[in-house]
């Protein structure tokens, strides 16, 4: 026969299983969808914009100016540039460094290029080795962001 | 009056008298009833205590569950700063993007 002071023990034990379910019950549902930027609340519109305040805030006027006019650019898109430019931004941050600067010199090379010369060059890199790859960036370095 | 009641150590002859009268079998009874009196006292409290245990630990385990307990990591971060704290959008010309989301020319 059970003892009196092991009974409420047990009875601790079995109430044991409902705590992940009041967990569940507490946490807030991680897919909720979350509303437009006019619905969010102000501590989710601060949690969103604090990373940019930082950044802002320690850059120098040179980077400042550039952050705006690249806002600028951003905003002014049509909605299908926007989506490839989203697209190039993934393609950007899946690459290597040394990948990442020959992006910046095919680009800025590009836009110097007339429609035909363009083609040229595309036809040339896409026969290049990796050696000559570099060898051509190391000859026409991306230009200097502007500060 | 003092005259009529007896006196302190006159009742205590008396209750030591009386209690030498008793028979070893009346002084067992006597002595278990009051220890059996003693140990449900003590019994309760014990009752008490270990109730008291099991529901801080009840609750102590259901504020760890549901995260309302002190966290000791480090804070959550910003959603947006898993996008490379969002400097890439800022960084780089947007054109660079633009241009990289449209040719196939491969880099990587």
């Amino acid at each position: 026969m059970l003892r009196r002071p092991t009974l409420p023990l047990l009875i601790a034990l079995s109430l044991l299983p409902a705590a992940p379910l009041l967990a569940q019950t507490a946490a807030p549902a991680p897919s909720a969808a979350l509303p437009n930027w006019e619905q969010l609340s102000p501590a989710q519109r601060e949690a969103l914009l604090a990373p940019l305040r930082d950044r802002w805030n320690g850059a120098d006027p040179g980077q400042r100016q550039r952050m705006l006019s690249h806002g600028q650019r951003w905003q002014s898109m049509s909605p299908e540039e926007r989506d490839k430019a989203r697209r190039g931004l993934r393609r950007f941050e899946h690459m290597s460094p040394e990948q990442r600067e020959q992006a910046r010199a095919l680009f800025g090379q590009m836009r110097t290029l007339s429609p035909q010369q363009r083609d040229a060059l595309r036809e040339r890199w896409s026969q290049m080795t990796p050696e000559e790859r570099k060898d051509w960036v190391r000859d026409n370095p991306p230009p200097a962001k502007p500060r | 009056m003092n005259r009529l009641l007896p006196s302190d150590d006159a009742l205590r002859g008396l209750h030591a008298q009386s209690l030498q009268a008793l028979s070893p079998a009346t002084l067992t009874r006597l002595r278990q009833a009051r220890h059996s009196a003693t140990s449900a006292r003590a019994g309760r409290w014990r009752w008490w205590l270990a109730s008291a245990c099991s529901l801080v630990v009840a609750l102590g385990i259901g504020v760890q569950f549901s995260g309302l307990g002190l966290h000791s990591g480090p804070a959550p971060a910003p959603v947006l700063a898993t996008v490379e704290d969002n400097s890439a959008l800022y960084d780089e010309n947007p054109d660079l993007y633009l241009w990289l989301g449209d040719t196939d020319l491969a880099m990587e």
